[in-house]
């Protein structure tokens, strides 16, 4: 099995939706339904290799998520996928340390080049 | 209908299109009748000077048509049923508030929420309620209605060069 991936999303359609689009890719996929939820996933899970989150979820959003994770030192790629698509929110998430951004409705092909783009370890020259 | 109005419509039925995936959207007139439902997803929104709610409603076998699993070859239950009809109201709002964005107005939404009834149907209310019908995938019909209430001193903006460069659906970004 590949590298481990968590989706946070609210929304049930969403996480099965990428859960179809990386698992014939060859990654292992697990789901979370809010902020709090994931950060107990990951806090289960040190080998996960990338989260896919939410920006609007119930008691915790996407972006207090990220922060809480950088606060603590995890340095894991976090990729959005929403429906929000305002720069300054982008903008908020990239200094929180997002690595991506992707708007809702989601191409597939476009989400499983770039899990493999952030989810594999750099190039060392 | 004023002008801003009739602009914030072109806006919803746009949102309405690019959802579609196809230009089968129609604007429902004032006064037609609705088919009520038993489900409906609703989400508030909140601006400076425009606030209101949007809706979806569609039929368990539209619903179950659309689904994405279904469309992958799987079964569905009633509980995902309920969250596709949810996200659809979501991508919806999320088009129209990008709209939004680009001319200058920003707006809050909430979080969906799911409406069980016997019999379910929107009023229609003169300018403040925009129905349209949007048929999806197989010829299924679901109506999206927008529920505004716009301040008299709500203007909109020319969308600026920035503006013009928001991401679209589809769309992916890398920092």
């Amino acid at each position: 099995m590949g590298p481990r991936i968590l989706v946070v999303d609210d929304s049930a359609t969403i996480r099965d939706q990428v859960r179809r689009a990386l698992q014939p890719a060859g990654f292992e996929v697990f789901d979370a339904r809010d902020g709090i939820d994931g950060l107990a996933q990951l806090d289960s899970a040190p080998d996960t290799a990338l989260v896919i989150c939410d920006v609007h979820m119930p008691r915790m959003d996407g972006l207090e998520m990220i922060a809480l994770l950088r606060d603590r030192g995890d340095r894991r790629p976090v990729l959005m996928l929403t429906t929000e698509g305002q720069p300054a929110l982008i903008l908020r998430a990239k200094a929180s340390g997002a690595r991506g951004w992707i708007i809702k409705p989601f191409d597939p092909m476009l989400l499983v080049k770039a899990v493999q783009v952030l989810s594999s370890p750099p190039a060392v020259r | 209908m004023t002008e801003l109005l009739s602009v914030l419509d072109a806006m919803a039925f746009e949102s309405c299109q690019t959802l579609a995936s196809t230009p089968a959207v129609r604007r429902v007139p004032t006064g037609d009748e609705q088919e009520p439902s038993e489900l409906v997803a609703v989400i508030g929104f909140s601006g400076d000077l425009l606030r209101g709610a949007v809706g979806l409603t569609g039929t368990r076998e539209a619903l179950r048509a659309t689904h994405p699993a279904t469309l992958a070859g799987e079964t569905t239950n009633p509980e995902q049923l309920d969250d596709w009809l949810a996200e659809m109201v979501n991508q919806l709002l999320g088009r129209f508030k990008a709209h939004l964005h680009r001319r200058g107005v920003g707006i809050w939404m909430s979080t969906p929420l799911l409406l069980r009834g016997l019999s379910l149907s929107v009023a229609s209310s003169g300018d403040q309620v925009h129905r349209y019908e949007l048929v999806l995938s197989g010829g299924h019909v679901f109506t999206f209605w927008l529920d505004l209430n716009a301040d008299a001193g709500l203007t909109l903006g020319e969308i600026a060069e920035g503006d013009a460069n928001t991401p679209n659906p589809g769309d992916v970004l890398f920092f």
